[in-house]
């Protein structure tokens, strides 16, 4: 009985510490590799505290090495977008200016039921009202808005740490020779770039910055 | 970034943890089978003493041992190798050597599963 409480007391305090140590990625929306380990940390400390037989450093070795694992892979999805991409998938449009891309839906397996429910919890009643819907890679459904008469165009991703929206782009009636001219005007190169965000009216770019030490 | 520090010192403790563990382990064993080896050797030369208080010796010691060896291997092999080792020296008899090399040869056994079972890579 006592190993009950001591392997709970232990897990409970080595978990909080693993998921304080990844940080709050995994409190919030959940990529699948995300998912995966909140799973498997889950499971591997539930199933401690229920096997007093199992060795309890087996179980403690194993929840710091998926929090270290973790840590090091999101680090290197934060330097390398393309193994983000390959990681956490990414984002597939299924509404543009009004209009259902079937397409989207089919590479998503998501049926036109399922979309319109997605809407109406966002209080969007018709596709006609969104001007860009997009499913995240989390799977969540995001969606920019009709601008109403007089309102400004929301800004649509261009080009977002070197991931370029080539179908934003021609949404906007834009072209990659736009893209670079508005580039070179900064002086800048795509790796350079943060966030370039355009409507058609304005363009917001925003540079990486030079000395990038952060925490 | 400080994340990748922790998780290169969580990387860390994990080695750590799992050389010390290990070399304990192989230690442990190693130590019971050499006091269980000496035992039965001292029975085979007919010091029938001796080896009774060898035997309850390795028992005691691996008992002892098997508190801080329980948070490394599971516990049904420990159980198994202590309650084998309790009866060794019950079997040191001039007329029951036999069994007592059968179970000598089982606790020999059980032990090297001990160690198998922490080192095996699946």
């Amino acid at each position: 009985m006592l190993s009950f409480l001591t392997r709970a007391l232990v897990i409970y305090i080595v978990v909080i510490v693993a998921m304080r140590l990844m940080g709050k990625r995994q409190l919030a929306e959940l990529q699948p590799s995300e998912l995966v380990t909140t799973f498997l940390i889950s499971n591997v400390a539930s199933i401690c505290i229920e096997e007093p037989e199992l060795p309890i450093l087996s179980s403690l070795v194993t929840i710091l090495l998926i929090s270290a694992l973790e840590i090091l892979n999101s680090t290197l999805a934060w330097y390398l977008p393309g193994y983000a991409r390959l990681l956490f998938g990414k984002p597939v449009t299924v509404i543009r200016n009004g209009q259902i891309q079937e397409s989207g839906l089919r590479h998503l397996r998501i049926t036109p039921n399922d979309l319109a429910e997605s809407l109406r919890g966002m209080e969007i009643f018709s596709p006609e009202e969104v001007l860009w819907g997009v499913v995240e890679s989390n799977g969540t459904l995001s969606v920019a808005r009709t601008p109403q008469d007089g309102q400004e165009p929301p800004l649509l991703p261009i080009l977002i740490d070197r991931h370029l929206y080539s179908d934003n782009l021609q949404a906007l009636h834009l072209d990659e020779t736009w893209l670079e001219q508005t580039l070179a005007k900064k002086e800048l190169t795509r790796s350079q770039v943060l966030v370039l965000l355009a409507n058609g009216q304005r363009t917001l770019l925003v540079a990486k910055k030079q000395a990038a030490t952060g925490a | 970034m400080k994340r990748n520090l922790y998780a290169v010192i969580l990387l860390a403790a994990v080695c750590v943890i799992v050389a010390v563990s290990g070399h304990f382990v192989s230690r442990s064993v190693a130590q019971t089978q050499d006091q269980v080896r000496q035992a039965y050797s001292a029975a085979l030369a007919g010091e029938y003493a001796e080896a009774r208080l060898a035997f309850r010796a390795a028992s005691e010691n691996c008992g002892a041992q098997s508190r801080l060896l329980g948070l490394f291997v599971r516990r049904s092999l420990l159980d198994e190798i202590n309650e084998t080792l309790g009866l060794l020296e019950y079997y040191v008899q001039p007329d029951n050597l036999a069994d007592l090399g059968a179970e000598t040869a089982r606790v020999s056994a059980q032990l090297d599963q001990l160690e198998t079972s922490f080192l095996a890579a699946f």
